[in-house]
């Protein structure tokens, strides 16, 4: 049988796939229910420095391809998500912290708040495509900005900083290097696409509160795979590949892509929260038939 | 070559949004509850819920109260400001409806059931029976209220096959008291299985009894839920971390007992916690 386990920022993984942010994720009972379902490591929902209730519903629904989402961040803010994530000792799993804002300030202040919380990485979205003041919506995907927040929060810690980048920025491999150069540890390749829209022909409304959503899911994967494939081959740090991910078939083409991991989200919905399991037993199973030992024979394959 | 099946969508390919209905019908069952019918083209099951979706209102989880071929029904409390709004809608008018999800009730618990009811809980109770009663099941409804005018399906549970022991807090109608005195004496007659839909501390006393007689007990549990589909986390409960949506809303004695948060706190949309 392949051995599936990595390393990762120091972490080691039982298998290759982790919770991304943000699909459940906002208690520590959530992240462990997918750490008993499989996944080799969790990320919580992104806290930001206040509470937030987010958009109001509908937040997220499904289309042919895919889903979209504008969830709005909503979370109980940096000292309630410290107390609720302050004992990890029952995770099985390593548990990535996520942390975003509106200012570098508001970064900051979220990882001080955080900072007692035993997670083993900080990953921050510099890339939300629909909520307005954070990620792409206030300009924060630009490599000046990327490279200013990922410089103050590095700072803050001395844990491995993943930076979060977005599929629909086109000179992708200048922000993977501006965060690189800032001291960030790895590259999440990414969030979602868009922002979309769905409307309702019955109701004659955009189905989502906030009007336009993220898209994710099947039909974000071939645009996350091109940007993995490109940041690849611009920097050293390792790159989680995030997008649509839904078999082992799409998991290896983010590994061969340049991916170390990959992030999985909106397949809970398609193939239920057991889909880390399904994955990675589908990984194994596809290096078997292929000769393949280890995930590292795979990573960046397809650039050969 | 290598074998590896290329991803198909296990779920039917089903668009998870909600589908533009008219309301055929409004039923004023209690004081501030209405049941709003439409025509709705799935099947539903007791325990399962609908989203249902006011533009620029909201989108809120409320449970399926019949279903009779495409006629299917929701019976709301006004309580809020998107319950309100629903109130103001009328035969003729659209609402967006989405669904249904969660696990039902299991109907083969057994051959004779006691259903406990509380407030708008007793939606999912009156549905439960109808679909009992269709199997040819014993079916007993216990159902509470403040007062008389509180007290809902009176009529529905008239014409149904079934004894009904209406409790109300002020005795206006049927036993002065509590359902859970109503439920002690009907355990006497050995029920194969509870199922209980209410208010959180009225199924923690029933679960308590239930355990008690050793007799099966089933629960439909209610949290937050923004997506219904598992994605959002919002509904998730301590310590198993299930998503009501989904995994539940209904729960079997042995793993509603496990859940610590269950009759003690939920969270609200930000995931902030509240005690009850
Ligand atoms: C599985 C399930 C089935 C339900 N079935 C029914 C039903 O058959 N009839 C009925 O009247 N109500 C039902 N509810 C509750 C209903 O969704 C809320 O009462 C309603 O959304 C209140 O909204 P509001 O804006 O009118 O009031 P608000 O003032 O916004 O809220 C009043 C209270 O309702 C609860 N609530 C609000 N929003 C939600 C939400 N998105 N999800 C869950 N609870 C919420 C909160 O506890 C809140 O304190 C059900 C809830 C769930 C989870
Ligand atoms: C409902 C929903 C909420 C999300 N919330 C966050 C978030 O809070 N922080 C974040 O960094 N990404 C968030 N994302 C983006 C996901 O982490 C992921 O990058 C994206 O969905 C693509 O992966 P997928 O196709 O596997 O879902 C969210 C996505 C969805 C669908």
């Amino acid at each position: 049988m392949a051995d599936i386990r990595i390393e990762l920022l120091g972490m080691k993984l039982r298998n290759p796939t982790i919770l991304a942010s943000g699909i459940v994720g906002s208690t520590k009972a959530s992240v462990a229910f997918a750490a008993a379902n499989g996944a080799g490591a969790v990320t919580i929902k992104s806290v930001t420095r206040d509470r937030r209730d987010g958009f109001a519903n509908p937040t997220i629904i499904t289309f042919e391809a895919g889903m979209l989402n504008a969830v709005g961040y909503s979370n109980p803010g940096a000292k309630q998500a410290a107390m609720e994530f302050a004992d990890l000792s029952d995770i099985p799993v390593p548990v990535i912290g996520s942390l975003t804002g509106t200012k570098t300030e508001d970064f900051v202040y979220v990882m001080q708040q955080l900072k007692g919380c035993p997670f083993a990485a900080i990953e921050m979205p510099l890339s939300c495509p629909h909520t307005p003041g954070f990620g792409t919506m206030a300009g924060q995907h630009s490599p000046e900005a990327t490279k200013e927040i990922t410089k103050a929060v590095v700072k803050e810690t001395k844990l491995p900083v993943i930076v979060k980048l977005s599929p629909v920025i086109q000179e992708i491999a200048d922000v993977a290097k501006a965060a690189e150069k800032a001291g960030a540890a790895a590259i999440n390749m990414g969030n979602t696409a868009g922002p979309g829209m769905i409307i309702n022909t019955g109701l004659k409304k955009p189905v989502l509160s906030g009007t336009a959503g993220g898209i994710s899911g099947p039909a974000l994967r071939p645009l996350a795979v091109r940007c993995v494939y490109d940041i690849y081959k611009a920097v050293k740090i390792p790159i989680i590949g995030t997008g649509g991910v839904m078999t082992g078939n799409d998991a290896i083409e983010m590994l061969m892509a340049g991916a170390q991991a990959v992030g999985i989200g909106t397949a809970i919905h398609y193939r239920g929260i057991d889909v880390f399991n399904k994955v990675s037993k589908e990984i194994a199973q596809f290096m078997d038939q292929e000769g393949y030992r280890s995930i590292k024979e795979m990573v960046g394959a397809a650039h050969a | 070559m290598h074998d590896i099946p290329s991803f198909s969508f296990s779920r039917p390919a089903r668009l998870e949004q909600p589908q533009a209905v008219r309301i055929e019908q409004i039923v004023d069952e209690a004081k501030n509850i209405k049941s709003f019918y439409f025509s709705l083209d799935a099947d539903c099951k007791a325990g399962q819920f609908l989203m249902v979706w006011l533009p620029g209102v909201g989108m809120k989880p409320m449970a399926v109260s019949s279903q009779s071929g495409k006629l299917a029904s929701i019976t709301t409390a006004a309580v809020g400001s998107f319950s309100k709004r629903l109130f103001e809608l009328k035969v003729g008018d659209r609402m967006g409806v989405q669904g249904p999800y969660g696990k039902p009730f299991d109907l083969d618990a057994g051959k004779s059931f006691v259903l406990v009811g509380g407030g708008y809980g007793t939606a999912t109770m009156v549905f439960l029976a109808d679909q009992l009663l269709a199997k040819n099941k014993k079916v007993t409804m216990i159902c509470g209220a403040r007062s008389k005018e509180y007290l809902l399906y009176t009529d529905r549970f008239k014409a149904m096959k079934m004894e009904t022991l209406y409790c109300t807090d002020d005795g206006s109608f049927g036993r002065k008291g509590f359902v859970t005195q109503a439920l002690k004496e009907a355990l006497k007659e050995k029920p194969d299985c509870i199922c209980t839909c209410g208010p959180e501390p009225m199924m923690k006393a029933v679960l308590g009894m239930a355990q008690e007689a050793k007799i099966r007990c089933q629960l439909s549990i209610e949290r937050y839920m923004k997506c219904g589909i598992g994605i959002c986390g919002s509904c998730c409960i301590d310590p198993t971390g299930e998503r009501i949506c989904t995994e539940g809303t209904v729960f079997d004695a042995k793993r509603a007992a496990a859940l610590t948060e269950f009759g003690r706190y939920h969270r609200d949309g930000s995931a902030t916690r509240h005690d009850f």
